[in-house]
């Protein structure tokens, strides 16, 4: 077996039922309503090697989980093949199970009225894991997340950070192959976003896993893994190591400043206001022509400030860069690393 | 299939855990339900300090009807809580959870919830019973028999219902109600259904196999009757299974935000 996962083809439509306009339309669709085809996933194929951390991103309704449902065996494709650790994820659903985990950061896997403690012990039958290995591992991961304190809580009095590193440990009990990693920061704080990120990527580099992540944060991607693949309305735009894809599209900074001043006039090589209110103003700053640092102390030369906030450019807008360069590129496959 | 019978007695016992974590709202559903059961039943008896009989059927006959469906419904809700959510669970995509862990998802979905207010059904049920003065100490192990088969056929019952979501959408509500409904079939004597009704309580509304025929096993033991029982509720097992893995195909998972209670 020469790739963890791969990819040939992959398909995935759905039926949808179009509504129709008005009262009228509303009680035609009663008896017959006309459907449209909706490509989820279109021709997608790419391999992943063992032990690598992928992640998948593309905007709101890109492919990104209907690709990671059909590899956890959850959905069937309408085309195309997938292979997952030499099996076919819907065929041997069973075999596949065992050997993979999932984190789906908008559903849980533990307990609501439970400690987590409870749903690991359940999780420890579900996947048959004897018992001394169960409590070595639970042991390890209690102490390397930091879960202590947090085991015996009913999982409802925990933050939602706290309750992502017991669904984190949920899905690593078993020692998986592979991890599919769901959007798992969303709704995180900054600092539970970096705690997250820190546990998968350490997690992963100690014992060899096979990371496919998906995210609309670039943050996630740069912290994790080591390859990306944007997918955009289920197609791939572009393979790469992230390295390449922070030089080449994630060299920009968006700043946020609340100052004491009503305005604030920043005259900086690669800075452009985007937007100006009374005491916020809210910058784009291209990385290659001034610092975050430089521009910072620009601000406090001019001003005091109340808040300041520094984000990555949003992932909309580099899928629009990547959709705009793979526009004017005439073979996709140039694309391809 | 050791491997599946740990599983459910692990899923059980945390499940059974999950619904005593609130303990007041564990008591306070369970005695209501108990209380609720009697009331109604109690109708019944004030019927029959009126009148002997309906058509050769006593007041302890109806106490034994009323008492395995009202334990078997009990047992289906505390053991299989799931099958009342199992419609929303097919089309808010939260079968994604059961269909990644390498256990059969139906039954994982069935044993993920638990009612409380079962418990108040199987106490009242079994009250019932105990009162209805048909069951001998050399046939008390046929309770056993025939509530769990009543608790079989609704719980497949409820799984074929639900399972009308693969299909058609959101017919939960609709589901649920037609599966509670079967209660109300299931609680008369079948002396008083004739015809084309007496048919489709042995199949469309399977009341013969969630009331009529375990309450009759317990009144007069055949071994017909205790084929015909288990027969009944293995038939509505099978065809529960099939007709959710048919479903299975043809679910499209969805992005809701869930959590498990």
């Amino acid at each position: 077996m020469s790739h963890a996962i791969e990819v040939r083809g992959l398909r995935k439509t759905y039926r949808v039922r179009e509504r129709r306009e008005g009262f009228g339309g509303a009680v035609r669709d009663l008896f017959r309503a006309p459907k449209r085809e909706l490509v989820a996933v279109d021709d997608l194929s790419f391999a992943i090697a063992p032990g690598e951390r992928v992640a998948f991103v593309g905007p709101n309704g890109a492919g990104k989980s209907t690709t990671i449902k059909i590899l956890s065996g959850i959905l069937h494709p309408s085309a195309g093949d997938a292979a997952v650790l030499g099996l076919c994820p819907w065929r041997d659903a069973r075999q596949i199970a065992f050997r993979i985990g999932t984190v789906f950061g908008q559903r849980s896997q533990l307990w609501i009225h439970l400690p987590a403690a409870d749903s690991f012990d359940l999780l420890a039958r579900i996947y048959e894991i004897d018992p001394a290995t169960y409590q070595r591992r639970r042991g390890e991961f209690v102490e390397a997340f930091g879960l202590g304190p947090l085991l015996k809580q009913p999982v409802r009095q925990l933050s939602l950070g706290q309750r992502m590193r017991c669904e984190l440990v949920a899905s690593l009990l078993h020692a998986p192959e592979i991890l599919f990693l769901d959007e798992p920061t969303i709704g995180l704080d900054v600092t539970a976003k970096a705690v997250i990120r820190d546990l998968i990527r350490e997690q992963s580099r100690r014992e060899g896993r096979t990371l496919l992540f998906t995210s609309h944060d670039t943050g996630d991607m740069e912290s994790v893994c080591d390859r990306v693949i944007v997918i955009h309305r289920g197609r791939i735009l572009l393979d790469r190591p992230v390295a390449e894809l922070r030089r080449s599209y994630i060299g920009r900074k968006r700043i946020t400043l609340h100052s004491v001043a009503e305005s604030v006039d920043l005259k900086l090589p690669g800075v452009e206001v985007i937007e100006r209110r009374p005491h916020c103003t809210e910058v784009d700053v291209d990385l290659k022509q001034s610092s975050v640092e430089r521009v910072v102390q620009e601000v406090l030369r001019l001003t005091r400030i109340n808040d300041l906030a520094i984000e990555d450019p949003p992932m909309d807008q580099i899928v629009q860069a990547i959709y705009a360069d793979a526009e004017s590129t005439p073979a996709p496959e140039a694309l391809a690393p | 299939m050791r491997a599946i019978l740990n599983f459910a007695a692990a899923l059980f016992v945390t499940n059974l855990r999950a619904t005593l974590a609130l303990r007041g709202a564990f008591w306070f559903a369970a005695v209501m339900m108990l209380l609720n059961n009697l009331l109604y039943f109690s109708i019944w008896w004030i019927f029959f300090d009126r009148f002997d009989e309906i058509r050769g059927w006593r007041f302890g006959d109806m106490a034994a009807l009323f008492g395995v469906v009202a334990a078997g419904f009990g047992c289906a809700v505390v053991f299989a809580g799931g099958v009342r959510d199992l419609g929303r669970y097919i089309i808010d995509g939260e079968l994604d959870g059961f269909l990644t862990q390498p256990k059969p998802p139906l039954l994982h979905a069935l044993g993920s919830q638990s009612r409380a207010s079962g418990w108040g059904d199987i106490a009242s049920g079994l009250f019932l019973i105990g009162i209805s003065g048909v069951v001998r100490p050399t046939t008390a192990p046929l309770v056993l028999v025939a509530v769990a088969s009543s608790a079989a056929v609704f719980t497949a019952t409820g799984v074929i219902l639900h399972s009308s979501a693969f299909w058609l959408g959101r017919t939960d509500s609709l589901a649920r109600q037609f599966w509670e409904f079967q209660i109300a079939f299931s609680s008369y004597p079948r002396v008083i259904f004739g015809g084309v009704l007496k048919v489709l309580l042995f199949t469309v509304i399977p009341a013969g196999f969630i009331g009529f025929l375990p309450a009759e096993l317990l009144r007069d033991f055949t071994w017909l009757g205790l084929a015909a029982v288990l027969g009944g509720a293995s038939a509505y097992v099978l065809l529960a299974f099939a007709v959710f893995g048919r479903g299975l195909r043809r679910y499209e998972s969805g992005n809701r935000v869930g959590l498990r209670a």
